[in-house]
């Protein structure tokens, strides 16, 4: 690589850096940022946007409301995913890929058609399930049935078979060939789909602006009703303590899963096997 | 056959769940553009009139328009910086270096796309950093545009940068043992082999970008308006039938651009060079 290359391209990976990154700089620098309007660098340093956020009623219900969407839709879509990616790696059925693309036709679907459709269904169909914490997270699920399907799939495509072909041959039953061989295997995509699908949900406004009124909303709903009136100081306090907290658990669970080895594990185990 | 029974059960929650909630969606979307008064029963009079009214009006197509139009102009400018960013990070040889490099890159899918478009709000705002440099771009097209292509950003490099991956290095030695230049490599030998990168790439990009809600809501400032926005706000508007029928427009929509861009990814997959 010439010197001309080099400089060209550190040029180019800088500019989208400095372009990826601006935006949410600027809701971190606004949060503890004495300004109320930013124009400069900021003019002093303060927690007070971040102690009105964290106070803020809509806000705190809205957290509470979008830790709950989050943990029982995970849960929900794990339930249904892990078995079925198992399925469709193994292909003991026949139409496996029919059933592939069921598992991830929802990615076809715009988020607001999504939104949309459960809307009218609780309409018609469930009006108790309009604004409760079952009736969003069971919306969420659709969206999140891909991403665990697609991540625990890739998982089990690296295992060798012959691992649990082993296990069947020392007596185990299947059931006890799955917990105690496959699932120890997939631990790494199984913890990276659980923070993936929670944090999709979290975040998620498409769909969940259709499924709740506007007094009691998840937090990014919050967040959106609150900007479509006007932009203020508390509200990039909450913006930055959801980047914080986003960024935060992605790290945490990237550096747990190095602590424990689980990155080397599966790879290990399947040398072995092989060699 | 037991095991096969076995996988069945595995399998059968997850896809009645999913057929039993696309088959309602679908039929209450159809049902509800099918009707023109303003009820949750389940059936209603067939009545063509919404539809009649909804592709009777020039408002319709042209907030179809302004759809199709961002799609395709978010697409191509994605693309455009994605792919030198993809190549960029290919060449980087430190492993720190580019694992940093990849964090920066897809971080930010963990944000939640309101807190990433309220970044956009504060940086181009009169009075923000680069407010005086994009002067009224804020709640016009052009501000929409740079939100949604950095929202989008990951989605494009990802594909892409598995396609540049896959292409082995020594073709591109190969080429230049035989004489050919920088440029000449680049159009002969790496673009042809990563156009399905760059094509799958850009379909999930232009499929994201017509089903967007909350940018265009936040930052179009009620002069860029696109389907989704419609969607929500003919809810609140009371005018459901309509909604409906505009949510299936924009569904159709959607399957469209995948299967195009599925199409052309057949015809040049069909061409691609084999070793």
């Amino acid at each position: 690589m010439t010197v001309l290359q080099r400089a060209l391209r550190t040029c180019w990976l800088a500019a989208c850096v400095v372009f990826i990154t601006a935006p949410l700089l600027i809701v971190l620098v606004a949060s503890v940022s004495t300004d109320h309007v930013l124009t400069g660098p900021p003019s002093g340093f303060t927690l007070r946007w971040l102690q009105e956020a964290v106070t803020y009623e809509p806000f705190r219900i809205g957290f509470v409301y979008s830790v709950q969407v989050a943990a029982v839709a995970t849960a929900v879509a794990l339930a249904l995913g892990v078995p079925a990616a198992y399925v469709i790696a193994r292909g003991g059925l026949p139409g496996t890929g029919v059933l592939r693309s069921l598992f991830v036709a929802p990615l076809s679907m715009p988020r607001v058609v999504t939104g949309f459709g459960f809307f009218v269904l609780y309409a018609s169909v469930f009006p108790t399930a309009y604004g409760t914490v079952g009736g969003v997270a069971l919306a969420h699920v659709l969206l999140l049935l891909p991403f665990v399907v697609a991540l625990v799939g890739s998982g089990l495509a690296n295992l060798d078979p012959s691992l649990e072909e082993a296990g069947r041959d020392l007596g185990a039953s299947s059931s006890q060939v799955f917990l105690r061989v496959t699932l120890p295997q997939i631990r790494m995509p199984l913890a990276i789909a659980a923070v993936f699908a929670f944090l999709t949900s979290f975040d998620e406004v498409d769909t969940s602006v259709f499924l709740m009124p506007p007094g009691v909303t998840t937090l990014p709903v919050a967040i959106f009703l609150r900007l479509e009136q006007n932009q203020d100081p508390t509200t990039s306090a909450v913006s930055s303590l959801m980047i914080v907290g986003s960024l935060l658990l992605a790290g945490l669970t990237a550096l747990a899963l190095r602590r424990s080895g689980l990155f080397g594990a599966g790879g290990r185990l399947n040398r072995g096997a092989r060699t | 056959m037991r095991a096969r029974r076995a996988a069945a059960a595995l399998i059968a929650p997850g896809t009645a769940y999913l057929v039993l909630v696309f088959a309602s969606i679908i039929a209450l979307l159809l049902s509800y553009s099918a009707r023109t008064e303003q009820t949750a029963a389940l059936v209603a009079t067939l009545d063509w009139g919404t539809w009649r009214s909804v592709l009777g009006d020039g408002y319709t197509w042209s907030v179809v328009g302004t759809t199709l139009r961002l799609g395709v102009t978010v697409s191509v400018l994605t693309v455009l910086i994605a792919y030198p960013l993809a190549w960029c990070i290919h060449t980087v040889r430190r492993g720190w270096q580019a694992a940093a490099l990849l964090f920066v890159v897809f971080s930010p899918i963990l944000v939640s796309v309101v807190v990433r478009t309220y970044g956009w709000a504060m940086l181009l705002r009169d009075g923000g950093p680069l407010g005086p440099l994009f002067e009224g771009w804020l709640y016009h097209e052009p501000g929409v545009v740079i939100a949604l292509v950095h929202v989008e950003l990951p989605f494009a490099v990802f594909p892409i940068l598995a396609s540049i991956r896959s292409v082995p290095a020594d073709l591109g030695e190969a080429a230049a043992d035989l004489g050919a230049g920088p440029l000449r490599r680049f159009t002969r030998v790496l673009l042809p082999l990563t156009v399905p990168g760059v094509l799958s790439g850009a379909q999930l990009v232009f499929a994201l970008t017509i089903s967007a809600f909350a940018t265009p809501a936040l930052l179009g400032g009620g002069r860029v308006t696109v389907l989704a926005q419609t969607i929500y706000q003919n809810i609140q508007l009371l005018q459901w039938p309509t909604a409906a029928a505009q949510a299936v427009i924009l569904l159709v929509l959607a399957l469209l651009v995948l299967s195009v861009f599925g199409l052309a990814a057949r015809l040049v997959g069909g061409g691609r060079v084999t070793r």
